[in-house]
């Protein structure tokens, strides 16, 4: 028995949330390291954190901007 | 420092880290190796944990499934379950509100908002079988 096939909508979903959690996650530790749970950070080290966090961010309104649209 | 426990169901291994490792200071934590809707009960019903953070895309079931064997046992029905989820759209989080959560939050959850919904939901039950939780209690 074959199974019925997704659809496109179904898979842009998926897609959605695969890339949600990955960004949570990306968006989590960066948290954790630049709220210093995992020892002092420099300045630098929280710059870039703090540049690390933001483009995440970014690809997060993106994909909001992506499901409000469909 | 008042310690509770949380249980956290998550089937993202990095997600339960990260959680654990934001909660585990200034709350103590129940870490999961593993989870999906069937041990997200059996754990529940196990350590009987103060609060729930319960993920909704999970193998065998998803969290209004956890959700709603939970409310089936009455000694785990009375557990604040706050659902923490990369599921978009307003229609998951009314759901999660009509399966008895106390709060539903989308990843990435901002921690002083996470520890806001925790401090609060204890506290609600605070007066029924737990002392009560001050500020001093969760960072």
């Amino acid at each position: 028995m074959t199974e019925p096939t997704r659809g496109v909508p179904d898979l842009l979903a998926d897609f959605s949330h695969e890339v949600r959690n990955a960004l949570a996650c990306i968006h989590q530790f960066g948290k954790i390291m630049l709220d210093g749970l995992t020892g002092e950070v420099s300045r630098e080290q929280r710059e870039y954190l703090g540049i690390m966090l933001e483009n995440a961010s970014k690809i997060r309104r993106a994909l909001d901007r992506a499901s409000e649209s469909s | 420092m008042l310690k509770r426990r949380i249980l956290i169901v998550d089937d993202n291994a990095d997600m339960r880290l990260g959680m654990h490792l934001r909660l585990k200071a200034p709350i103590s934590t129940i870490p999961f190796s593993r989870s999906d809707a069937f041990f997200g009960v059996a754990e529940a019903r196990k350590h009987l944990p103060d609060l729930i953070l319960l993920d909704l895309g999970l193998p065998g079931g998803d969290g209004f499934t956890v959700m709603e064997r939970l409310r089936k046992i009455p000694f785990l029905a009375v557990i604040p379950v706050i659902v923490v989820s990369a599921r978009d759209g307003l229609g998951n989080q009314k759901r999660a509100f009509e399966a008895g959560a106390k709060a539903s939050l989308e990843k990435p959850v901002n921690n002083d908002e996470l520890l806001a919904v925790i401090r609060q939901s204890l506290n609600e039950i605070a007066g029924i079988n737990q002392p009560a939780l001050g500020s001093q209690g969760l960072a």
